[in-house]
């Protein structure tokens, strides 16, 4: 199967991650290697983009991070933990809704139903 | 992972945070957060690949373009983010230059004089008494002139004293400590002296406040050794990430 690539993602990555973290509270790059678990392998995001997105989330009150205790060798930089709110909650399951939504709509138009 | 590969990871990081338009606070979170994944994803590749400079390579290539990362960092910063941003430009931060700190004041001072003025206006009109007006001219412009001073004389103080104790091995000097306590010691009675003649131009009135003044003084240089330590951490963690080369 074809991989997919970063730009594909746009708009649909913000409700990504707010599922990954459903699973529970993870760091930047255990968001990445769930991400790469769920797609198979077949999702390809360029790793520094995942951040900006996180950012956005935070702001928006949809994630709650704090920094981890110990940097774990890592000469000194921490990683931060990232954990879903309520808010995010609910935008995780309007999110699904508009996803659903979405596919049928298109599908529909492209003769491709899900 | 030795320091050179950790220095090109820095200037991965540096090279996507360094533009943007956001807080101190939120850029150093940025790069700490953004660090801490280039160094997992490099040892994870390091082990992998069993090279340093492969592994180097493939981190920065799983990473991506830092420059196009900058964009996407920007657009997170939310509208409070960027004035803050904005209003922080305007403040002064440990490892600026003495002429900013002057700059800083002076602009403060004029914030000040004209926001007490302002309210002075204001509390004539509304008491319909113009009598007092005069002096609460007077009041704002000495209470103006007196904080923006005392302001740049403790930050000027604080900061010298912090690099002399423990800034680079050319700035350490023990004498220099001890000069800038003993200037520190003048700070508040000089401070009270000043503030009382120029409101009330009674000069034994000025000195008794002075005499006064002195018996808390010796809590000054305590004061300022006891900021010295995280405003010369603030000066080195912007030295170290400024003297990255980033090819701008």
């Amino acid at each position: 199967m074809k991989v997919i690539e970063g730009d594909k993602l746009r708009g649909h990555l913000e409700t990504i991650i707010l599922s990954v973290l459903e699973r529970g509270e993870a760091h930047g790059l255990e968001i990445l290697w769930r991400l790469d678990q769920a797609g198979c392998g077949l999702l390809h995001l360029k790793e520094g983009s995942l951040y900006p997105a996180l950012y956005r989330l935070e702001e928006a009150g949809k994630v709650q991070a704090v920094w981890e205790e110990e940097p774990h060798g890592r000469r000194g930089a921490r990683r931060r933990i990232y954990r879903l709110t309520p808010k995010g909650k609910r935008q995780l399951a309007q999110g699904r809704e508009e996803w659903g939504h979405f596919v049928q709509v298109i599908g529909g138009i492209m003769g491709a139903p899900a | 992972m030795n320091d050179a590969a950790l220095k090109e990871l820095k200037i991965v990081v540096e090279q996507a945070v360094r533009p943007i338009r956001a807080t101190l606070a939120r850029k150093r979170r940025m790069r700490e957060e953004l660090l801490a994944h280039l160094v997992s994803i490099f040892e994870e590749e390091a082990e992998r690949v069993g090279d340093e400079q492969t592994a180097l390579d493939q981190a920065k290539r799983r990473f991506g373009n830092p420059r196009e990362l900058t964009g996407q960092l920007q657009e997170s910063v939310s509208p409070w983010g960027r004035v803050r941003f904005v209003l922080e430009t305007y403040t002064y931060q440990p490892g600026d230059s003495v002429l900013r700190l002057a700059a800083v004041s002076l602009l403060s001072m004029v914030l000040m004089i004209a926001g007490l003025l302002l309210a002075a206006m204001l509390v004539s009109l509304l008491r319909a008494r113009h009598d007092d007006f005069g002096m609460l001219v007077h009041v704002s412009l000495a209470t103006g002139v007196v904080m923006a001073a005392f302001s740049f004389v403790f930050l000027f103080l604080s900061e010298r004293t912090a690099r002399a104790l423990c800034g680079e091995d050319a700035e350490r000097s023990l004498s220099k400590v001890v000069l800038y306590c003993l200037a520190s010691l003048v700070v508040f009675p000089a401070l009270a002296f000043v503030t009382y003649l120029v409101l009330s131009f009674d000069l034994a009135a000025s000195v008794a406040h002075f005499c006064l003044a002195c018996y808390f003084a010796p809590a000054m240089p305590l004061l300022f050794l006891l900021m010295a330590r995280p405003m010369i951490e603030e000066i080195r963690y912007k030295r170290q990430w400024a003297s990255l080369e980033i090819g701008e």
